[in-house]
């Protein structure tokens, strides 16, 4: 990311961001951009100046989870999947997050938050993705289990690059990430 | 001693009421005396009994039946296509629109009278059918497209679904809802529609002239049962319909839930 500013109208949200990471954490307060600066580099919006670089096959667990309600969990994983992948390899994602094996074939739309989650969270690092962007990856996840979640995901994305947005510390020690602190 | 289940309640309770009703239609056949005005439920059921048995009856219904569907068949496609198109660009919604909403005005007796100038009055219950049901489809479809959830887009983007995927886990989905409830109103205007249609441009064979004829003759127990089976006939081509798209959309949510 060099130079890159953005603003939605007259309104500038980012001004000459420079940040080269293989693993990214965006902090700041709500309202700074952080849910923006991920937007810039996922590619779904454009910035008013400078250039943004990122791979070409990409995922994300956006911040309300958009998952495609009336289909299953396993559905879900499977639509996002690039190219085909298996049933085994799909169970496997959804078991490594945690998520119960009775829902699987349910419509999430009938999940909880927290298996919502887990569910964004198996379709974004399933296989495939170069760039994974993380917008506060474990809202609603329960505190008991977050630890095992949150060290699943990260073996999951070594070797690739991550962007996260996230107040937690945790977080950017556990990635290693690159801390980004927009004001 | 076993108890009624609130099934079993509301079904005595169904029946009660048509039993009462009937009763209420015998007594009043008994009153005016005159089943050239007010034929009896009995007499209703003697012509019933009297057309069903004779081929004749099974061709007409099949006459009327087979336009109607074709014309229903036809006004959902183009409607759900127009609504498509529309929503593809606003030159194009601005073109279709205007067209939806005059089609919507115009009287339907302009329409029948319009078709009996232009062609066969054998294609009189297609063409009507299918310009009641195209509005209401185009509208209700519309509507769906337009509120689509752009969230779903820019998924679609980030993890680039392939198109034909894009539509069917996503696109299809969320607009089926308002194509099925387009039909559930548009299958009943398309019966009520074409067979009026029938009466007034009597083509041959069809349940429209049988309606006509039992009005030249002061037949009411025919024109009852003639109405009895158009009734029937809705019910029962409505019920396959809206069945057919239930089993549909429950295939379009287990779709991608198990490897292909």
């Amino acid at each position: 990311m060099s130079d890159v500013s953005f603003a939605y109208g007259e309104e500038p949200v980012l001004c000459g961001i420079n940040v080269q990471a293989s693993a990214l954490a965006v902090t700041g307060a709500n309202g700074s951009g952080k849910t923006t600066l991920l937007k810039l580099v996922l590619g779904l919006l454009r910035p008013a100046s400078g250039t943004v670089s990122a791979p070409a096959r990409k995922a994300a667990v956006f911040q309300d989870d958009r998952l495609i309600e009336h289909l299953t969990a396993v559905a879900n994983v499977r639509v996002a999947h690039p190219g085909k992948i298996t049933d085994r390899d799909i169970a496997a994602e959804l078991r490594a997050v945690g998520l119960p094996e009775e829902v699987w074939l349910r419509p999430v739309r009938d999940l909880s938050g927290g298996q919502r989650r887990r569910v964004a969270l198996a379709r974004a690092v399933a296989p495939g993705a170069e760039l994974v962007c993380l917008d506060e990856p474990f809202t609603g996840v329960d505190a008991d289990s977050l630890p095992a979640l949150r060290a699943h995901i990260r073996d999951r994305l070594r070797g690739r690059d991550v962007a996260i947005a996230t107040h937690s510390e945790h977080d950017i020690v556990h990635f290693g990430a690159t801390r980004l602190h927009l004001s | 001693m076993t108890s009624i289940t609130p099934l079993e309640r509301l079904r005595w309770r169904g029946l009660f009421a048509a039993a009462f009703w009937l009763a209420v239609w015998q007594a009043a056949a008994l009153l005016v005396g005159n089943d050239a005005l007010l034929a009896s439920p009995l007499d209703v059921l003697a012509a019933f009994a009297r057309l069903a048995p004779t081929a004749g009856f099974w061709a007409t219904v099949g006459y009327s039946g087979a336009r109607i569907a074709v014309g229903f068949a036809l006004g959902a496609a183009v409607g759900a296509m127009g609504a498509w198109f529309a929503s593809l660009n606003r030159w194009l919604d601005a073109l279709i629109s205007p067209l939806v909403r005059a089609i919507r005005s115009v009287p339907v007796v302009c329409f029948i009278v319009l078709v009996l100038i232009w062609a066969d009055s054998s294609w009189l219950s297609v063409t009507i059918s299918a310009l009641m049901v195209g509005p209401i489809v185009f509208a209700n479809v519309e509507e769906g497209i337009s509120r689509q959830d752009p969230g779903m887009g820019e998924l679609a983007r980030v993890f680039a679904i392939p198109a034909r995927r894009r539509w069917l886990a996503i696109s299809l989905p969320a607009v089926l809802p308002f194509f099925i409830a387009a039909c559930r109103v548009g299958l009943g205007l398309a019966w009520k529609a074409g067979v009026s249609a029938e009466v007034i441009g009597l083509p041959d064979g069809s349940m429209g002239e049988r309606l006509y004829q039992a009005k030249l003759f002061l037949a009411t127990g025919d024109l009852f049962c003639w109405t009895a089976v158009i009734v029937a006939c809705s019910f029962v081509f409505e019920k396959l319909v809206l069945s057919a798209l239930a089993a549909f959309e429950v295939s379009l949510g287990r779709r991608y839930s198990k490897s292909s």
